[in-house]
Formats: structure tokens, sequence, C-alpha cells
């Protein structure tokens, strides 16, 4: 098989790939100041339906509608945020899988998002290098974050917040950063998403999604950058590495998850585990 | 000599239960006032009104001559009041260095736009703040462990880095919650010295310790709560010869009947 031929069956995969590193490190980064928030998909999904509406019914170019569609998810954030951040735990996560089912009700509902059928015939704009610039941009942008007061503090929070609030730290604008820039992130991707798979339909941002995106973080380990990228290729690449197996596919997979969760509960990719590892060499 | 603190007629109702029945204190400027009591006596509950955790049902907490009520805890940290805990509250899976650099927060200027830009600003407060947290190591002792995370440290070593995080806050009261509890006599001795040296640099503290001859030979003025009540305040010499004192450690010498 020559390049051609490869790129053009394995193209939306190896985009895809880049995408849900993305979506995975969005959530990584709620998670790092331990807030366990699942509107991950729904952001997303805001993402790619209000830039594929940019292009397709208002026929902007690729570049203001992927910028309008991740104003539309950062925005969206900042408004739920405020009241719901003031939950936490498994209140949170209900709160946010809550909004993420209203989104998709409202996206099956509305005319502009083409109701039950979705969005068809968005053009493919998206490319392989916009993908990989959009992704290397949010890991510096993370990175620098993590070598900052911000990201010390974030730290600070998931480990104990009364304490962290006792050292100064003003806790509520915090996690509504990392919640609005979960969003910022998740919305571009999903513009860029939105894309390469010339369809869009409301399921594809549901509560399957939003669970998806939760096991790439967690697989991969949320103590660093590396781990939601990795979790986030492989939850993406599994089911076609696995395509072999067919109907017990999704049982493999299953499998998988549930042997890394039990033997490696910090995720694949743990710095703490690799530091062990070079000391006793 | 002026006061920094004013505790005035503090009352804590939890369900009607009385935490805190009247309690008023005072901590002078450049003073270590110790406070001290039978376990349950209320005196943890008394740092947890202090810096905010908690609300008082009664009275006033004047800091600097302002009020403190209903000031959020953040916010009471900022104007400068630093604490430890009895129940150690470090952030365990972050390093040693972290942890102290993680109370400079509200003191690091730079905005947003440093921190993406990596703006002068931003590289030399961080240096500076990292050359700050790995004095304030040195200081008690922790240096060498700088990069380890902070829950693989001893007990006492655990306790050395809550005052290196407390002292991060650069603030003007120090609250010391049982500092040596589960410390070895060198290190109390360690400890000691190092609160005389914060004294000497004009830092006021009020802490809880239960252990009589640390506390007696440090502290300045003592309180002594007893079923959140003030039985006795004054000089660690009057104290020790108060007999309320005595009679609520030791019990009460029942009058033999004539």
């Amino acid at each position: 098989m020559n390049w051609v031929d490869w790129w053009a069956t394995y193209s939306t995969l190896v985009l895809s790939v880049g995408v849900y590193g993305m979506m995975a490190l969005s959530i990584s980064l709620t998670l790092s100041c331990g807030l366990l928030a699942l509107a991950n998909a729904a952001f997303m999904g805001i993402g790619a339906y209000v830039s594929a509406i940019a292009t397709t019914t208002f026929e902007l170019p690729f570049y203001p509608a992927l910028l309008l569609g991740t104003l539309g998810s950062t925005l969206v954030a900042l408004l739920i945020g405020l009241p719901v951040l003031r939950l936490s735990g498994v209140y949170l996560a209900m709160a946010t899988l809550g909004f993420g089912e209203v989104v998709r009700i409202i996206l099956l509902n509305l005319d502009i998002t083409g109701g039950p059928l979705g969005l068809n015939g968005i053009p493919l704009l998206t490319q392989w290098w916009q993908v990989l610039l959009a992704l290397l941009s949010t890991v510096i942008v993370l990175q620098c974050l993590r070598v900052s007061r911000i990201g010390r503090a974030f730290e600070a929070i998931r480990e104990d917040e009364t304490a962290a609030r006792l050292m100064g730290i003003s806790t509520h604008p915090l996690k509504l950063l990392a919640f609005v820039m979960g969003a910022s992130i998740a919305g571009l991707a999903g513009g860029l998403n939105a894309h390469y798979t010339f369809t869009l339909s409301p399921g594809n941002f549901g509560f399957e999604n939003a669970v998806d995106i939760l096991t790439m973080a967690v697989l991969g380990g949320i103590r660093g950058l590396p781990g939601p990228l990795l979790g986030g290729a492989i939850i993406t690449l599994l089911p076609e590495v696995l395509r072999d197996l067919q109907e017990y596919r999704m049982a493999a997979n299953g499998l998988i998850l549930i042997l890394v969760v039990l033997f490696l509960p910090q995720g694949l990719w743990d710095s703490q585990r690799f530091r062990g590892w070079f000391k006793r060499a | 000599m002026p006061e920094l603190l004013n505790l005035a007629g503090l009352t804590l109702e939890f369900g009607g239960v009385k935490a805190l029945n009247q309690v008023s204190l005072n901590v002078h400027a450049g003073h270590i006032e110790g406070l001290i009591g039978p376990n349950g006596a209320g005196k943890t509950s008394l740092f947890n009104l202090i810096t905010g955790l908690y609300r008082p049902n009664q009275g006033e907490i004047l800091f600097k001559g302002d009020s403190l009520l209903g000031i959020p805890p953040q916010h009471i940290a900022q104007r400068g009041i630093a604490r430890t805990f009895q129940n150690i509250r470090l952030f365990p899976e972050m390093t040693l260095i972290d942890n102290v650099m993680v109370a400079m927060h509200s003191h690091l200027s730079y905005r947003f736009m440093d921190v993406l830009l990596r703006s002068k600003p931003f590289r030399q407060a961080e240096l500076q703040a990292r050359e700050r947290a790995s004095a304030l190591l040195d200081r008690v002792g922790l240096s060498q462990h700088s990069g380890s995370l902070a829950g693989t440290l001893s007990y006492g070593n655990q306790r050395k880095l809550e005052i290196a995080r407390a002292l991060a806050m650069q603030p003007q009261l120090l609250l010391l919650d049982e500092p040596v509890a589960g410390m070895n006599p060198t290190e109390k001795n360690d400890i000691q010295a190092l609160i005389r040296s914060l004294r000497a640099e004009h830092l006021s503290v009020l802490l809880i310790e239960h252990d009589m001859r640390f506390v007696m030979e440090l502290c300045d003025a003592l309180t002594v709560l007893d079923f959140g009540r003030v039985i006795a305040q004054g000089s660690p010499q009057a104290i020790q010869e108060n007999p309320a004192v005595i009679a609520a450690y030791l019990g009460e010498e029942t009058p033999r009947a004539g």
C-alpha cells in the first residue's frame, strides 16, 4: 500500500488521535484540580456545531469558524461554570452530565443544527498540520501553566482544598479557569473534528463520548501531559487494532481498561513510577 | 505593647454544645503566646475561628484593628495569618519545594499572559520564589529532601515542612497547632530555637502545645482553656502556680468530711 492510499484509508483515524488527545488534555485540566467535570463532550459538541454552522449556513472561512466554535464553548462554560463549580465530587459529575444531556437535546431539537438528522456535507477543511499545531499549542500552554503558581495551586486544590485556601489561594476563580480553559480546548477540538468527519449528529457528543474522554485521561494518567495523550491515542486506536477479534472487540476493549485500572491505578504514564525504576537501576 | 490580635467574648456552639464560651485573649506584636488546656478544651476550634473556617456565634476577632468576621479563609491568610495543623495537612503528592511555593501564591504577582509568554517578570519571580523556598527548607533542616514528595517524610519532618510552608506566606501572626507533637527531644529543641528566632524577627506566634516544659520555656504569656472557657491567663510562672489550672489538669482535691 502506498502512502496516498494509506492516508486515504487512515487519515480520519490519525486526525482523531490528535483531536482526542486534545480532549483528554482538556478533561485532565479539570481533573488536575480535583474537579470531576464531565461536560467536555458537550463543549466539544458546541464547538463542532457552531463552527460547522458557520462554514455551511453562513459560509464563513475556516479559521473564523474555528474561532467562533472555541469562543462559543468558552462562553457557555463561563456561564454554567459560575454556579456549577460550587458543587464538588459526584454532585459536580451529575450536574455536568446533566448539562451534557441538555446540550444534546437542544442540538436534537433546533432547526439550525439539523435536528435528529444532524449536519451533513460539512466541507473537509481540516488539514493534518492544523490538528498537530492545535495539539502542540495545547501542550505548550498546559506545560507553561504546570510550572507556574497556577499549576501548583491546581495541584494543591486537588490534594487538600481547605489547606489550599488557608495558604491564601482563592480556589473558586482558579477552578473556573481550569473549567473554562478545558472548554476552550474542547471547543477547538470539536471545530477541527467537524471539518474532517463530513457529518455531525447530536449522538456524537452524548454520555458515551463523555465517559470515553474520561477513560482516556484516567487510562493514560493525569500526573503529566504525556498520560492523556497516550490514553487518547490508545482509546481511539484500540477498536481498530482489535478489529480481528470482530464481535469480541468491545469486550477486549473493556478488559484492557479494567486491567489497567486494577494494576496501574495512576494510569499508564506515571512519572513517579518511572523515577522509581530509574533509582533502582 | 501594641496588640496584633484581639479576641473578645468568642462563643462557638455546635448544636447547643458550647465549644467555646466567652473566650477573650490578645496576642501582642512580637510575642509568643501559648494556648494550653486538656483535650477537647476548644483550642483547635479557636484556631478555626481565627482563620475563618468557623464563624463565632458571638464575639469579635480583630487583627491589626480590623474585624475578621465574615472574611473567607483565603483573604484572612492573605492579610497575614498563617497556620499549621494538629492533624498534618500537607499536599502529600507534591514535592517539598512545591509545598512551600504553593504558600507563596498570593505574593507571586505575575499575570496569566506572563505565564504563557514566559516573560521576564515571570521567570524572575519564579526564580526568586524557588530560592526563597529553598532557604526556608534549609531553615527547618529539610533542604536535602527538597525534591521528595511530602508524603514520604517522617512525622517530625512533616511538622517541620508545615512550619516552612506557613512561613512562606510571610505572615505577621503564626498559629502553630501542636508543633512538636510526636517529635524527639532533639527535634523539639530545634523547633524551640526556630520559634525563638522567628520572635527575634518580630513575628508573633500563638501556639497550642501539650508539652509543658516546651511551653513554659518558650512562651511570653499563656492562656488556659478548659471546657471552652478561659480559666487562667498570665505568665508561665503564674500559670504553674494557679490553683484552677492545677485542678483542671490533675483534678480537684475533694475536701475530706470533717
